[in-house]
């Protein structure tokens, strides 16, 4: 990719700097209807089609809260390990902006519905850290403008009103793969939950990152810049890296970092200012009178503690037992549903160690040339298992399977019938037949024979490779080794 | 007490006069001079009162969502001072440049 | 046909029962009456002449209460061409109980005000003299009420709005415990002590209104969850009930400091030893005590509303509906242009203070400190609560005041709110209840409940109305 080349590893250029950042995610909740009013919660191509007097700040509507949007909430704190606070309110943030049709939008202040959560990544190096959670709360989102400099900013409130959880980390990463990971797990989690879409482009996954860097040994944090609406884990690490040089950068130069919000330009690999913050916005926070206390029993929290689906650690943990894989083998599996699924369809079929090795090279590989949905694919997991079971079987060989593979792949065609109609499948030799090509082999071959015999242990590549030759690959190469060592004790 | 009149009534997106600071302001001295008199109370509270006795707890909304009346959608349309092809119309933030 | 005006309730359902009036009769009547008086009492900002339901009886709406498909002004410039699209909660239960809307009621604008005057459709008129303001800030809605244009209205409190002119206009002003009715359409000025609250001519009346609109609403989260609203059949008993309630026994608490405050009109004091001595001849007992915490309640009551009503104005900014000053070229000018053109003087400047008080750097001081001061106001309330069945005190300090008497900025009316505002800030029920004359205008005394007492205030009003003939008194001076 051509942007290996303008990586730029910060922090690997200035090694006396380290960076502090943390993290904010919105996530969009697949509730049915919005947080406080029955309004349809769903993308809607035409502007104001999922409004209502509560969503659009109507005089005297009443929010009402959706029991559903907790329940999310309690699910994604017990995904991360945080703890439930039993007494909740809503509190209002008070700032005015066309897209917030009340001139407050409800949230959480004080004490929001989860704290003091984690999330355990690996680093760059592999190795385990964890990602404290500070907090998870529940708020209502707003509209979209829309800026046209012909008409002014047009307003759609389908979006007001739809239910958001708000998940802040402490400032536990120091690089951009600490956010890549993190970000990842998060969402791999949050999907798995089933509380959101995680569909990063629509929106429902959003990510803010706080990043400022100090020297080495410095107590005192830097100044932060937000990274804010970028939707795409690469992006958002490139930014990172990237906006870790500028700032270091800045400081080399005797300059000031300015507290601001800052954007992702993916074309010019760089990051530029969306606004200062200038001073801190006062929100004059207090709770609000028209919702009434939310008070979360132990009983409830066990009951969806209960209903929890598997999270992706375990579920890694799980196909790393079950069918004895790598993490790395794992988690390409995991990433990919439909790969797992192949794997485990052949799996169940043939339990051999072929498959996996099959799936990750030659069907991955297949998969990227022919630009299929595997899925839904003329080759199948049936395909795969005969296959893997005529090699495993020793009736071809490793080359030949290759060959059938790359016909049945592109053409569908049943293994068995081709590998029949083209001769490819071989009797393997029994062991006698294998014993005689060798005593064969030992009489016509003495000198190197003695040589060997002799300590010339470097020939026996040579001599096996030659006995192979002999039997056409129709040999099991352990059984000639095992019968060749037998011959020549 | 200084006060910034001008501060909080941007603050409150209600643009005053000249002469309206002034009788803001004035109105806003003497109310915070009367206010005051909450802050000379030190009783405490009576050992057994529980203010959340009479506030409502859990009162929730199904998850069901339900179609609108049309008729009301088309009346919040006509409600807007400006509308165009289904959106709400506003003075851009700032005019922007280039 | 004879006149329907001053009829109550009883009354008109008897008319109609009787075949001496039809449904019909009674909508046109109503209708003819709005069109004869309002031009002098400027109570009503619109009158439906369409609005007949069959075999129902009409009233009038405070302009702060949603309904459908109506204008709803909140007597403010920012929403007089608002069109609502829903119904409140408490139109759709009185349709219910056959009783339909015939009209908007003027008001101070967003319920701001105790005079009336701070309408922008100009202030309405209090029937007993047309010099006089009716009290505010459901100033139409009493002034309706008294001028017998309709048996019944509605009015909304936040500190007395309802109370304060049923007392100056000499009629029964019911605030409801807070979470009684629901508020759903009720357009919020401080959501925490808001309640819709009712006008009638007397006590029975009063109560058949109260229960007909009463109980949890599933639209309003702050109504109180296992208080059901009540059946016609349980409505009718209690009002046939009311006759043999005796106030043999019963204890009424006089709030001491309030009734000896000392910017009292004597000659209102003395009206209302008089209400008292009538219930100690009813066989109550009454005893004095002095109740600390009400000195601060005005204060209080300043901090919590105007923090409130300042956030629950910020909706009204010029994107969505109302009002939007034309001349303004970014979006903050809109805002800023928008909202000083939209609002009056008196919502501007509450505001403001609502806006100080929330700020970052006041809020621990005003705001918070508010809310402990609100909780000792409730713990000693409730505490007398224990003792007496009910307190009384005066609503008012005063009889009605001159139009144009008081600047509409001026302190002195703010602190109108003394008597009246401790019930809001506590929850608690409270009445307003005509007790005399003092200068050919109506005095009324109040008595405040336990939560949920809004029984006790009937039964002890309705005793009350029994051994006097105050609520008969009819005013005629906007008649000539």
């Amino acid at each position: 990719m051509s942007n290996d080349k303008k990586r730029l590893l910060s922090l690997e250029k200035y090694t006396d700097y380290e960076a502090v950042i943390g993290s904010e995610v919105h996530i969009q909740l697949k509730t049915n209807t919005k947080i406080f009013c029955d309004c349809k919660n769903e993308q809607c191509d035409i502007p104001n089609t999922n409004i209502c007097p509560v969503c659009c700040g109507y005089p005297g509507t009443l929010p009402l809260f959706n029991k559903k949007v907790m329940e999310f909430a309690i699910m994604a704190g017990l995904a991360t390990n945080c703890t439930i606070n039993k007494n909740n309110y809503f509190a209002r943030k008070h700032y005015f902006y066309p897209d917030l049709p009340k001139g407050y939008q409800i949230t959480q202040s004080d004490q929001p519905i989860c704290i003091d959560g984690f999330i355990e990544i690996n680093d760059e190096k592999g190795n385990p850290k964890k990602i404290r959670i500070q907090r998870i709360h529940m708020e209502e989102d707003a509209g979209k403008n829309i800026h046209s400099d012909k008409y002014g900013s047009l307003v759609d409130y389908n979006r007001a009103g739809t239910p958001l959880l708000e998940l802040v980390t402490y400032p536990d990463m120091s690089n951009q793969y600490d956010v890549r990971a993190y970000l990842k797990e998060l969402h791999s989690i949050l999907v798995a939950t089933g509380i959101t879409t995680g569909n990063m482009d629509e929106g429902s996954f959003r990510s803010d990152t706080n990043i400022s860097v100090r020297k080495k040994g410095d107590t005192k944090l830097g100044t932060k810049c937000e990274l804010k609406n970028i939707n795409s884990f690469k992006f958002i690490h490139d930014a990172t890296d990237y906006e870790i040089g500028r700032q270091i950068e800045l400081i080399e130069s005797g300059e000031k970092v300015i507290q601001q919000t800052r954007l992702w330009d993916a074309k010019s690999h760089e990051t530029f200012m969306m606004r200062t913050k200038e001073g801190v916005d006062d929100y004059r926070y207090f709770a609000d009178p028209d919702l009434p206390l939310l008070i979360i029993e132990d009983a409830l929290i066990e009951s969806i503690r209960n209903k929890m689906p598997k999270l992706p650690r375990q579920i890694k943990n799980d196909l790393i037992t079950k069918y004895q894989l790598s993490e790395y083998e794992v988690e390409i599996l995991y990433d990919n549903s439909d790969l797992l699924w192949f794997f485990e369809e052949t799996y169940f079929k043939i339990k051999s160690k072929l498959v996996i090795s099959w799936v990750l090279r030659e069907l991955v590989a297949a998969i990227k040339e022919f630009k299929v949905e595997i899925k839904n694919y003329i080759f199948t997991p049936n395909h795969l298992f005969d296959l893997l079971s005529l090699l495993n079987e020793n009736k071809i060989s490793q080359k030949i399977a290759k060959d059938i593979f790359d016909i049945c792949f592109a053409s569908g065609k049943n293994v068995l019938e081709y590998a029949n109609k083209n001769n490819l499948i071989s009797v393997p030799l029994n062991n006698d037949e294998i014993k005689n090509i060798v005593i064969k082999f030992i009489n016509e071959n003495k000198v190197t024979i003695d040589e060997y015999k002799s300590g010339k242990i470097k020939l026996r590549g040579f001599i096996i490779g030659e006995l192979m030759k002999k039997t056409k690959g129709k040999a099991n190469p352990s059984l000639i080794n095992t019968i060749f060592d037998e011959l020549t004790k | 007490m200084s006060i910034s009149i001008k501060k909080i009534a941007n603050m409150s997106r209600i643009n005053l006069t000249p002469m309206q600071e002034i009788q803001s302001h004035e109105k806003l001295e003497e109310m915070i001079l009367y206010i005051n008199i909450i802050n000379s109370v030190d009783k405490k509270l009576s050992q057994d009162f529980d203010l959340n006795i009479y506030k409502n707890r859990n009162i929730f909304r199904k998850d069901i969502s339900f179609n609108l009346d049309t008729k009301v959608n088309s009346t919040i349309k006509k409600n807007a001072p400006e509308f165009l092809e289904n959106l709400f119309v506003v003075p851009l933030l700032v005019k922007r440049e280039k | 046909m004879s006149s329907i005006q001053f009829l109550n309730l009883k009354e008109i359902k008897e008319l109609l029962k009787n075949n001496n009036i039809s449904y019909k009769e009674l909508h046109s009547e109503t209708v003819n009456l709005f069109k004869k008086y309002n031009e002098k009492l400027n109570c009503a900002l619109e009158i439906f002449e369409d609005s007949f339901i069959e075999n129902s009886i009409p009233f009038i709406v405070k302009d702060v209460i949603s309904q459908k498909n109506r204008k709803l002004s909140a007597g403010s410039k920012i929403l007089s061409n608002f069109i609502s699209p829903y119904d409140a909660t408490v139109i759709e239960r009185l349709n219910f109980f056959n009783y339909y809307s015939i009209g908007r009621a003027n008001c101070d604008q967003f319920g701001m005000g105790s005079s009336g005057e701070n309408s922008a459709f100009g202030p309405s008129i209090n029937p007993w003299n047309l010099n006089k303001v009716p009290g505010g800030s459901s100033s139409g809605s009493a002034s309706a009420v008294a001028a017998g244009l309709v048996p019944f209205s509605l009015g909304a409190e936040t500190g007395g709005s309802v109370r304060q002119p049923a007392c100056l206009c000499g009629i029964v002003g019911l605030k409801t415990t807070y979470g009684s009715i629901s508020r759903n359409g009720a357009i919020a000025y401080a959501s925490s002590i808001d309640q819709i609250g009712i006008f009638t001519r007397n006590i029975r009346d009063c109560a058949e209104i109260y229960f007909s609109i009463a109980g949890f609403d599933k639209k309003d989260s702050t109504t109180i969850q296992n208080f059901k609203s009540y059946s016609k059949e349980e409505i009718d008993n209690f009002c046939n009930q009311l006759n043999n309630f005796s106030c043999k026994g019963k204890k009424i608490g006089v709030i001491e400091n309030a009734i000896n405050a000392k910017d009292i009109n004597l000659e209102v004091k003395k009206k209302l030893e008089e209400a008292l001595n009538v219930y100690s001849k009813l066989g109550a007992e009454i005893e004095y005590v002095s109740m600390p915490t009400m000195e601060y309640s005005a204060a209080v009551y300043f901090v919590i509303s105007r923090a409130e009503v300042a956030s629950n104005l910020s909706r009204y900014d010029g994107v969505k509906y109302g009002y939007r000053s034309k001349h303004s070229d970014n979006l903050l000018n809109m805002y800023s242009n928008t909202r000083n053109e939209g609002f009056g003087d008196v919502a501007k400047n509450r505001i403001i203070l609502g806006n100080y008080v929330l700020s970052s750097e006041y809020t621990d001081k005003y705001y918070i400190k508010a809310k402990e001061v609100q909780a000792l106001m409730k713990d000693e309330f409730f505490n007398n609560l224990k003792k007496f069945d009910v307190l009384f005190l005066p609503t008012f300090s005063d009889i009605a005041f001159d139009i144009g008497e008081f600047s509409k900025n001026s302190i002195a009316i703010d602190l109108g709110d003394y008597f009246t505002a401790a019930a809001n800030l506590v929850g608690i029920p409270g009445i307003s209840i005509p007790c005399g004359f003092v200068k050919n205008l109506p005095v009324g005394f109040q008595l405040l409940g336990k939560m949920l007492g809004e029984k006790d205030l009937f039964n002890f009003g309705h005793a009350y109305e029994q051994a006097t003939e105050w609520h008969k008194h009819k005013p005629s001076a906007f008649m000539i």
